[in-house]
């Protein structure tokens, strides 16, 4: 072989692999360019249900608006009687956030262990069926569970007001609001939390291991906290989930006028199901004031987010 | 540690197996026990007001009892008797006051008719729906609420209760004595704004068909509607008007929107009509009240859920104009029916008695005046 | 120290068999509840029936009523049924699955004069003959009584509204029959479950590559500044906003999209289009968390051995990513089958038999709501559809799981080096 024909082969060869990479590069940039669209897809929807929620929901407190509502007492109201035209969102907003923490408080450690029993502890089979049962909860539609919560959860509930002495209506209360949400958001964060567990490196469990932490040590310890991530997105969607369910809530909520409420046993009312009732039968100003809602809705779920990723970040710190 | 393991596999699967026993009746025994064990070592710390409650509630629940068997041996021996004189002051305790939520028609007619709109106790609970309204009063011994005469109170535990004395049925609401009542009303498009000239003409049949036809009321009265069939003219005599019914309408598509209470009766008029008319398509897609007129005149009229005709279970109201639509009327009536749980004594409210409990001016069952 | 570790071990690991068996209690009770109201309801004819019932009438005009004598009842009549002697026709009274009355025709006797209806409906079937057959359900029967007047009885008339009753009036009261009206047999749920299956396919096409292209952006690609901190938090917040307000807004702004596509009302499309709005969050969130634990390691490796980012993301990440896309997508399953608010405003609540991508339909979960939003719920039935969801749900896990398991295996066959993560995806899923 002559070095000219090395040289022309080797040409040759540079020039393809030149082609080459400047094929990956055009495909490297025009997949760039899809992922980029696609997280700006996601972005945007949120943009266009913000618009269109505030679309609707500012221009009842414009003063061009027939019967305009005010703002002030919208945010301060302690009442909310649309018969009477009374629109007072602040005592919903107090049961809701009271409702949505203590069912997270219910589901979280729950979901947690059972993750954590899911991925670690439990013999493969049982494991398996967890997991199928966990995931097969998250499609009962949630008129279902609300059937059920109405059906099942009431009579406990007013056997236990029975208990101290206090009369419910037929049981219909926050407390069971509270326990019919920690069940509907148990599979949501289960499977978060799966998820997050399962993903951890087993580098990170076999050095516990030998530094001679025990089994059960190791799964709390380590395990845990390096899923936390996952764990409190978990969270984050559940919580999510419980703030805006309404259909089966709305079963047993009761629908107070008044509030805010302290007593479990006593009615509530939360922000979806005072957006939810009646919705498809009403006009007017009545239909409008339930974006307004949804506004206050989205306002409290993004404050909460951002508080629990602070409590996350602070976790991680103290680490 | 793998023993343990076993044993509490076996625990886990007992505990599963007892549920599976025990969850039937929507009872979970062991959070029962462990949360009477905490209750205990609470009454313990109970005042003695409390105390003096506990054992008021008793002698109500022993009263409530013992009336409950005095009205049954009654209502065993004398049937009519116990009827025509509600042992009204025999049944004790809280009144629970259930209603409707403020958009609902079956509301709107129930406190027009009394007359305490805008009055309602705050001490209310709001229901979603009639069939939500049912169950819950069904369940609730202290509970009162109303509802579409169509409901089944046998199957929710319910007894229908009169008003003024008059017994709610189909026939006491035609001939005008039974006042609880509300209207089904319909609208159709504006003329000229239909998909095409024979669905025009098509809708305009149907809605003769549902309003004026013997066989189209009938339809209707299987359905729970409440129509005077008596007045009423064979579909034979009124379908020379109507040419479009003796061609082959497979090709057209009638979509009706707005109420749900309407649909059992609309759909039975619709099917009755289906024969009689070239086998036209039908889709109903019923929503609730307020989009009946949203779909057909109103803002959503060219949107994806356009219908041809739209009704709502209530008269549309001043911000519903049906003064555009081809054609808009009520086509049927719906009895409203106070309701109680099965056992309650009380069986007849006047107009009287029903304002001054929906409106918190009577909270107890014995304070209701006779 | 050792004895108070074991006993806090015991303790701790105590603790999580109790909280999964309250759970497992719990949800055992959930199912137990569902079955035990919806079993006795369903059965195959429910499954494979068509909802909307066809509607047939059938006239007599050119009969001579006077040919025909009495007909004796054959003995292989159900109890329950009514024979009428004069026309050798048998009715039973039931109540279909919707909880409404009916009555159908058990038996014709091959001569009686009712087996030559000729089809009165204007179309392309007028004049053809249809007798009033067994198996069908009887809603009205017009006949000439004895005074000569046209009268009618049945169902949707005010007389003859139990089988017994319509007998009697047959036999005593009428000269000869005029009409009926009569139903073929509806309520089944075929059309929901194929609308269903539908638009979990669409929904899916359309979510997941976005889903989990986004969450591959957002964590890949995207330069960690505010812009990226934003757009995800902003995704959080998508996932508790009410599923009615998405319903609304893709009645209003998703629906110029369908247009585009030559759809003019409400669509499965419009349908898919929303629900994969909603379930952006919860894909882009779960593809996410898998990334996050794919080890940096691989990255710089294959990156350093010359791979480019694409093929790095393709080859490496994706792969490696595949435990958490898979377990996005059952949840995703699940939310498609259970939403009902959005799509009510999507696809419509009006049941169609035949649903394509682009006509209405009704998802089971809308099939439910209609069921429940009546003036008399109907609980059984909706017990009845959601073990009929649960049903769908369970094979459509097992099949995901499955091939995946197969994919994931047979990429370990390949390549058996390098290959400890991907086992142990396929071990765990």
């Amino acid at each position: 072989m002559t070095t000219e024909q090395q040289n022309k082969n080797k040409t040759l060869i540079r020039e393809r692999s030149a082609k080459r990479r400047s094929l990956y590069k055009s495909v490297d940039r025009t997949m760039q360019f899809i992922f980029r669209l696609c997280g700006l897809i996601a972005a945007l929807m949120i943009i266009l249900i913000v618009f269109f929620v505030a679309a609707r929901g500012i221009q009842v407190f414009l003063p061009g608006y027939e019967n305009p509502v005010s703002l002030g007492e919208f945010l301060t109201g302690m009442r909310w009687r649309s018969d009477q035209g009374v629109y007072g969102v602040l005592f919903i907003v107090i049961n809701t956030i009271i409702t949505a923490f203590f069912a997270g408080l219910i589901a979280f450690p729950l979901s947690v262990l059972s993750a954590l029993m899911i991925v670690k502890i439990a013999p493969k089979r049982l494991s398996n069926a967890l997991t199928t049962v966990v995931e097969l909860l998250a499609a009962i539609p949630s008129v279902v569970y609300g059937v059920f919560a109405s059906g099942a959860i009431t009579d406990i509930v007013e056997k236990m007001a029975g208990w101290f002495n206090y009369t419910t209506f037929g049981g219909n209360s926050m407390l069971a609001v509270i326990l019919l949400l920690a069940i509907m958001i148990y599979p949501t964060i289960t499977s978060m939390a799966v998820v997050a567990i399962r993903a951890v490196p087993e580098s990170h469990e076999l050095g516990s291991l030998a530094l001679g932490a025990s089994r059960t040590q190791t799964n709390f310890k380590v395990v845990l906290s390096s899923a936390k991530s996952g764990i409190f997105a978990g969270l984050i969607l559940g919580l999510g989930r419980a703030f805006g369910e309404a259909t089966a809530v709305s079963m047993v909520a009761g629908n107070a006028f008044v509030g805010p409420t302290w007593n479990p046993f006593d009615l509530t009312r939360t922000l979806t199901t005072t957006m939810l009732s009646g919705l498809h039968e009403t006009v007017g100003v009545d239909y409008d004031v339930r974006f307004s809602v949804g506004i206050v809705l989205m306002i409290i779920i993004l404050i909460t987010n951002l508080a629990i990723n602070a409590l996350r970040k602070k976790m991680e710190s103290g680490d | 540690m793998k023993n343990l393991k076993k044993i509490l596999v076996l625990v886990l699967a007992l505990v599963m197996m007892i549920s599976v026993v025990t969850a039937c009746g929507g009872d979970k025994k062991d959070e029962k026990e462990e949360k009477e064990t905490k209750e205990e070592v609470k009454k313990e710390e109970k005042t003695e007001k409390e105390t003096e409650k506990e054992t008021e509630k008793e002698t109500e629940k022993e009263t409530e009892k013992k009336t409950e068997k005095e009205t049954e041996k009654e209502t065993e021996v004398e049937v009519e008797e116990t009827e025509a004189e509600a042992p009204a002051g025999e049944m004790t305790g809280q009144i629970n006051v259930y209603t409707r939520d403020a958009a609902s028609g079956t509301r709107e007619g129930f406190e027009s008719v009394v007359g305490f709109k805008d009055q309602l106790t705050d001490n209310a609970n709001e229901v979603s729906s009639n069939g939500d309204m049912a169950t819950k009063v069904g369940e609730d011994a202290q509970g009162i609420g109303y509802v579409s005469l169509t409901t089944d109170f046998e199957a929710n535990n319910l007894q229908p209760a009169d008003y003024e004395g008059v017994e709610p049925s189909v026939e006491t609401v035609i001939d005008g004595s039974y006042l609880l009542s509300r209207p089904f009303c319909y609208t159709t498009r504006a003329e000229g704004d239909y998909e095409s000239d024979e669905l025009e003409q098509l809708v305009k049949a149907f809605i003769v068909f549902l309003t004026e036809s013997t066989e189209g009321k009938e339809a209707v009265l299987s359905a729970g509607g409440i129509v005077d069939v008596e007045d009423s003219t064979p579909w034979d005599e009124l379908k020379a008007d109507h040419p479009i019914v003796d061609q082959d309408n497979s090709g057209l598509t009638i979509t009706t929107g707005g109420s749900t209470s309407v649909e059992k009766s609309l759909n039975a008029a619709l099917e009755a009509f289906q024969p009689l008319a070239g086998n036209f398509d039908k889709v109903v897609n019923q929503t609730g009240s307020g989009d009946g007129w949203k779909r057909t005149l109103g803002d959503d009229k060219d949107g994806p859920n356009a219908s041809d005709i739209g009704f709502a279970s209530r008269n549309f109201k001043d911000e519903e104009p049906t003064e555009d639509a081809m054609s808009a009327d009520k086509y049927c009536d719906d009895a409203i029916v106070v309701v109680i749980e099965k056992n309650n004594p009380v069986t007849n409210f006047t107009q009287e008695n029903l304002f001054d409990i929906f409106t918190g001016a009577v909270t107890n069952w014995e304070d209701i005046a006779k | 120290m050792n004895r108070i570790r074991i006993i806090k071990d015991r303790i701790a690991e105590g603790l999580t068999w109790l909280s999964s068996g309250i759970s497992a209690l719990v949800l055992i009770a959930i199912f137990v509840f569902i079955f035990k109201r919806g079993w006795s309801t369903l059965n195959w004819d429910l499954l494979k029936n068509n909802y909307n019932s066809e509607n047939l009438m059938a006239g007599y005009d050119h009969i001579d009523w006077d040919e025909h004598g009495a007909f004796a009842a054959p003995d292989t009549l159900p109890e329950n049924a009514f024979f009428s002697e004069k026309y050798g026709v048998a009715f039973v009274d039931s109540v279909s699955a919707a909880k409404e009355s009916q009555m159908e025709v058990v038996f014709l006797d091959p001569e009686s004069p009712l087996q030559d209806g000729k089809i009165t409906t204007a179309g392309p079937r007028q004049g053809d003959k249809l007798g009033l057959e067994e198996g069908l359900y009887l809603k009205k029967i017009s006949y000439i009584n004895l005074e000569g007047d046209k009268k009618s009885a049945g169902l949707t008339a005010t007389q003859g509204k139990t089988s017994e009753e319509l007998v009697s009036v047959l036999d005593n009261d009428s000269q000869e029959v005029v009409d009926f009206y009569a139903q073929t047999e509806g309520g089944g749920l075929k059309g929901s479950i194929i609308t269903t299956l539908l638009l979990i396919g669409l929904t899916l096409i359309i979510a997941l590559p976005i889903g989990v292209f986004a969450a591959i952006y957002l964590h890949e690609l995207a330069p960690k500044n505010k812009l990226t901190a934003w757009i995800r938090s902003s995704i959080e917040l998508l996932s508790g906003v009410p599923s009615v307000i998405f319903g609304l807004m893709g009645m209003t702004m998703l629906f110029q999209v369908t247009r585009l596509m030559g759809i003019t009302g409400q669509s499965t499309m419009l349908g898919a289009l929303t629900l994969a709005v909603i379930l952006l969050p919860v894909i882009i969130r779960q593809t996410e968390e898998a990334l996050i634990n794919v080890p940096d390691g691989y990255r710089m490796a294959s990156l350093s051995m010359g791979a480019t980012q694409f093929q790095t993301i393709y080859k490496i990440i994706i792969p490696n990513a595949m435990p958490g896309i898979l377990s996005a997508t059952l949840l995703s399953i699940s939310r498609i089958i259970g939403e009902s608010a959005a799509l009510i405003f999507t696809m419509g609540t009006a049941i169609m038999d035949n649903p394509a991508w682009n006509t209405r339909g009704t998802s089971l979960a809308v099939h439910i709501w209609t069921v429940m939003s009546g003036e008399q719920p109907n609980f059984e039935l909706a017990s009845a559809i959601s073990i009929v969801i649960l049903i769908i749900v369970l094979i459509l896990n097992v099949s995901v799981k499955y091939l995946t398991y197969r994919m994931t295996r047979d990429k370990d066959d390949q390549k058996k080096k390098n290959t400890k993560v991907k086992v142990k995806a396929t071990t765990e899923t």
